[in-house]
């Protein structure tokens, strides 16, 4: 087990290093060269000193393959290197932006979960009648609503209704409507997955005899099934928040929530291409260590799997 | 998001109704999964391909109508911020909307068949490598793919819709390597090597023809998860660019007028949804056909 966990760790880490390379040459595939791309925006500022200077902060004054030998050096003594914009450390940047980021997530991973999981639950016990049918409908249009039209109508309702103005930033209803509008959309997959988890350990051989047994249903559910539920619930909840990183970033931009998404959105769109790259940096290592976890958690909870 | 979707339990297993395709075909037209969502996607290629020439109005000229006006006969939709009138728009958005996702499936479906039939044909070092970096890929959210190239491809529809055909092929890249895996160690697969067949007969007679089932599958999901993420990108302003009459570019160019006028933002958004939800529930009930085990399970 610990050998399993050292050698899952290792795998990450060498992961990260090949995405934080991967980052490194991204810049290369910007079409053209990127200091013409990024002048083309202003117009009348390419003085000689500017564009050495953007050359500078981007890296390429180097050759190529140093670039990222330099890159991976810098990070590792926590420089991720300056805006070109904002005259500040692109990794303070992302830093002051982190908890925003992160408490969206994890509160609507949590609106997901207590939505998500009593719904699948119920819908895999009541399998196959129209309780099911009603629960997997609505989840099914849930899927398929945007995210960013959803929230918007939110915003609406909620300003009408209970008379809540659009919210600034750092009141603590602000982050209530984004975190709802995430969590819902992805407590409809939770409950799909949910679903399909909790059918598969219905089914099971030992449900059966513990119900041939004359058990009563109560001590089914709760003795029996729960626990070999509980394997797949922690990955199936783990999973969904790795995808859910994803829907931060647009719901973020719908909400004006200041978190990384947003400061990413304005680098793309003034091409700050540092901040880029810590954006994917900071996101790719956040679903590298969410596959570590789920891949320990499994190995930790269920004792049938072995890891030479 | 969708790749959860993909994920509950696609079985690469193909083997009894391809030989009865036609069977296949009839019990397919009988589940209702498959004609629901194939109803609303026969629906949206009508549209897309039929509604520019039956749209009432011109989708780009600006005072068509008063501005904001709410549905009325007239203008069925009602108009948006600028006058144009929003039933127009919405049908030539599908046109842009089948467009974007054939393109993109393209992308992937083409990139991805490539890269799982070579790396289920290479072994070695050359699969592993494959096949690792497909993995990981797969780990991450389509959209954060998709946003994480076009940041650097720069906004434009064009670069949106290469960016999601290559966030795309993950799915593709997995299902066609796990079908080769399983189609290549099958007795009738060595029976035609040993008979002679070469290499590229093996892929386009043996290979390919079992790949289609579990691809179709793979595509109708993909395909909605490509609606999204180009819808989503369009509204951040890194796709389709106005005029352009993009869903999503649609949502964002009218969100601040939603209080003044809320049916603004209502029909571009159900056309992405209904679109969405059609693809979905094709490739469940698809799935669902395919994989009989599953079947038993929702019976």
């Amino acid at each position: 087990m610990a050998n399993y966990i050292i050698r899952r760790l290792f795998i990450g880490l060498f992961t990260l290093l090949l995405t934080i390379i991967g980052i490194s040459l991204l810049i290369h595939i910007v079409p053209g060269d990127p200091i013409d791309t990024f002048m083309g925006n202003e117009g009348g500022l390419e003085s000689p000193e500017q564009i050495a200077r953007i050359r500078h902060l981007l890296g390429l004054d180097l050759p190529l393959w140093m670039q990222p030998i330099v890159y991976l050096k810098n990070i590792l003594a926590g420089d991720l290197g300056q805006s070109i914009f904002m005259v500040t450390p692109v990794a303070e940047l992302l830093l002051s932006r982190l908890p925003a980021t992160l408490s969206l997530a994890i509160l609507s991973l949590i609106v997901a979960i207590i939505i998500g999981l009593p719904f699948g639950f119920f819908a895999a016990y009541n399998r196959g009648t129209w309780i099911d049918n009603i629960l997997m409908f609505i989840a099914v249009i849930g899927i398929a609503m945007p995210t960013f039209w959803m929230g918007l109508y939110f915003l609406l309702f909620f300003s009408l209704v209970l008379d809540w103005l659009p919210v600034a930033s750092g009141d603590y209803r602000s982050i209530f409507l984004p975190a709802l509008t995430l969590g819902l959309t992805f407590s409809s997959v939770l409950a799909r997955m949910t679903r399909s988890a909790m059918i598969e350990v219905f089914t099971e051989d030992f449900i059966r005899t513990a119900r041939a047994k004359g058990l009563p249903e109560t001590i089914v559910l709760y003795r029996h099934a729960l626990k070999p539920a509980m394997i797949s619930i922690v990955t199936i909840i783990a999973v969904t928040f790795g995808y859910l990183m994803g829907g931060v970033v647009i719901v973020e931009n719908v909400f004006a929530w200041n978190g990384i998404g947003r400061l990413a959105l304005q680098a793309i769109i003034l091409r700050d291409y540092p901040i880029i790259q810590g954006f994917v940096l900071i996101f790719a290592s956040i679903i590298i260590l969410i596959s570590i976890l789920i891949d320990i958690s499994y190995a930790w909870l269920d004792p049938r799997i072995t890891y030479k | 998001m969708n790749k959860l979707l993909k994920n509950e339990n696609i079985k690469s297993s193909s083997t009894s109704y391809l030989s009865n395709a036609r069977s296949g075909f009839k019990r397919a037209i009988r589940n209702p999964s498959v004609q629901i969502g194939g109803s609303i996607i026969l629906f949206f290629i009508l549209i897309a391909i039929f509604g520019p020439l039956i749209a009432p109005y011109d989708p780009v000229k600006l005072g068509v109508a008063k501005r904001l006006i709410s549905p009325t006969w007239e203008f069925p939709f009602g108009s948006d911020a600028l006058g144009r009138d929003i039933l127009t728009r919405v049908m030539f958005g599908a046109r842009i909307t089948l467009y974007i996702g054939i393109v993109s499936i393209s992308i992937g479906l083409f990139s991805g068949v490539i890269i799982g039939i070579f790396a289920g044909y290479a072994g070695g070092w050359v699969q592993a490598v494959l096949m690792r970096s497909v993995d990981f890929l797969y780990t991450f959210p389509d959209i954060l793919i998709a946003i994480g190239l076009v940041a650097f491809f720069g906004p434009s529809l064009t670069n949106t819709m290469i960016a999601v055909g290559i966030s795309l092929i993950p799915y593709y890249a997995r299902v066609t390597y796990s079908v080769t895996l399983v189609e290549r160690n099958k007795p009738y697969f060595e029976a035609a090597q040993v008979i002679g067949a070469g290499r590229i007969r093996l892929i386009l007679r043996h290979l390919l023809p079992n790949i289609v089932p579990p691809i179709i599958v793979v595509g109708s999901l993909g395909f909605s998860a490509a609606v999204l993420s180009a819808a989503a990108l369009s509204f951040l302003g890194l796709g389709a660019m106005p005029p352009t009459p993009e869903w999503g570019k649609m949502l964002a160019e009218n969100r601040d007028y939603i209080l003044l006028a809320p049916w603004v933002l209502l029909f571009p958004g159900l056309a992405i949804m209904f679109t969405v939800l059609g693809f979905n529930i094709l490739g469940d009930g698809i799935r669902d056909l395919l994989d009989p085990r599953l079947r038993k399970d929702i019976r």
